[in-house]
């Protein structure tokens, strides 16, 4: 079996990946690296982010941020700019998994996890968006949803799930807006991948959850950040207000 | 050697796939009732290329031309379900004839030859197979009733047939493109959509089954 990477497609290009210490964000900043991108290494977690970028190597610069705040995209903004001189991609990745039961759910942790999740993707697409929009050479939004923004939570409670969902539709709203700019915006939907959130699970809940993923096994970081990595590349530039699933056809729509 | 078959490959998407999926290395079969179009086609991309004229219409020839192709190749690892027909006729006007032969072109198309490659891809424990659709079974239009039921049937079975095979390695998907005539959204190039199948079909995209991966510029975002 042949593989194809776009590697080196991305060269020249700087990309910001939010919630990149770890898990899906490390692995998405990985693959877009390994095209040729520059990186911006963001997250909450100032070590992990420097780990990240010191990993990846050259073309790589680390930034801690919160961004539940929309000055940290202003922040990442001026780090892209200063480092390397101009920015194309955003990748809409920082979440926070809880799983929390439904009658269990109270207003701080609701509100938390709503601006971490969603509100960051609100600022995401207006502060970087509208820089893409305005420097005028096109650029690529790519924001992390979920399984259960569509069809509810295997595991995650319902404000995850929420946020996931709201997701989905910030990102048909932001497409039509930057669409005539050529910035392309489009949701990936992973469901049931391996990381942090996984391992954080009882482990016969893992088990059970797998057995009903009908390829038979949990998915892999990499998987999710290759749909990334090519609704990234030049060859995705009619794809906008999309939604990719990538759950091991636990979903089918 | 990986072996793909890619129907409707003589000209547009199809063909952009075929040369897509040869420059990545694979034998690609190229099948077309357009038979000097597709030899053409064919031949163009030299070695590793095998042009193959079958009308899809006609159902035996459909299931003969995934077993003649696993007999000469050793084996069918990708199947690229691209065949259709032009279909325009107003639904008022739409003969059972032409009805018959746009849904067998392509929805009865496609589900003989991935019934026949998914069986020996499911005993291989291995495959990859992508229907392109279009924006038409999705978002229809009053006008070819036969063309849009003929791609929502084509991404139902891009399902069922998921479902079948998710335990064996072997995945499906849809790609449905296309843009529509009001809007201002970008229409793909060939070589775009041939870009997305490259994906589909590559080791990296083994936890993608069942999905439709939608390429409308903007014309229906769901």
């Amino acid at each position: 079996m042949t593989d194809t990477p776009h590697l080196g497609g991305l060269s020249g290009r700087t990309a910001i990946v939010t919630g990149a210490a770890q898990g899906l964000g490390a692995e998405i900043a990985r693959a877009l690296h390994a095209d040729g991108a520059s990186i911006v290494v963001a997250d909450l977690d100032a070590d992990g982010a420097a780990r990240t970028a010191q990993e990846l190597g050259d073309r790589t610069v680390a930034v801690a941020v919160d961004v539940r705040e929309r000055a940290a995209f202003e922040t990442m903004l001026a780090t892209a700019l200063d480092t390397f001189g101009a920015l194309h991609i955003v990748v809409n990745n920082a979440a926070r998994t809880v799983p929390r039961p439904f009658f269990e759910i109270d207003a701080d942790e609701w509100d938390d996890v709503l601006a971490v999740n969603l509100r960051s993707v609100l600022f995401g697409c207006q502060v970087l968006g509208g820089h893409l929009r305005d420097a005028g050479q096109g650029g690529r939004i790519v924001n992390l949803g979920s399984m259960a923004g569509q069809i509810g939570g295997l595991v995650a409670g319902a404000h995850y799930a929420a946020s996931k969902a709201g997701i989905g539709v910030v990102t048909k709203i932001a497409a039509a807006a930057l669409a005539p700019y050529g910035v392309t915006v489009n949701t990936v939907a992973p469901a049931a991948i391996a990381g942090p959130a996984m391992d954080a699970m009882d482990p016969a809940a893992v088990q059970a959850a797998v057995a009903r993923i009908p390829v038979g096994r949990a998915g892999q970081p990499q998987e999710v950040a290759g749909v990334v990595a090519w609704l990234c590349s030049d060859d995705a530039a009619s794809v906008t207000g999309a939604t990719y699933d990538v759950n091991g056809g636990l979903f089918m729509r | 050697m990986s072996v793909a078959l890619v129907t409707g490959a003589a000209q547009g998407v199809g063909r952009a796939i075929a040369r897509r999926l040869h420059a990545d290395g694979h034998v690609v079969v190229l099948a077309d009732d357009a038979a000097d179009a597709n030899a053409a086609a064919a031949a163009d991309l030299g070695e590793r290329a095998e042009g193959i004229t079958v009308d899809l219409r006609d159902a035996p020839a459909a299931e003969g031309l995934v077993a003649g192709v696993i007999e000469r190749h050793g084996g069918l690892d990708v199947l690229v379900n691209n065949s259709a027909m032009a279909a325009q006729t107003e639904l008022w006007d739409l003969s059972v004839v032409e009805w018959d032969d746009v849904l067998n072109a392509s929805l009865r198309a496609t589900f003989l030859l991935s019934r026949a490659a998914g069986a020996h891809m499911r005993e291989r424990g291995f495959g990859r197979i992508v229907n392109l659709a279009s924006l038409a079974a999705q978002a229809p239009r009053a006008g070819a009733a036969h063309d849009a039921a003929a791609n929502a049937g084509i991404v139902a079975l891009t399902r069922v047939f998921a479902a079948e095979l998710a335990p064996h390695g072997v995945t499906i998907n849809a790609i449905a493109s296309g843009v529509t005539d009001t809007s201002t959204a970008r229409a793909a190039a060939p070589e775009e959509i041939a870009s997305l199948a490259a994906f589909l079909i590559s080791d990296r995209a083994g936890f993608i089954t069942g999905a439709t991966y939608d390429v409308n510029g903007g014309a229906l975002m769901r």
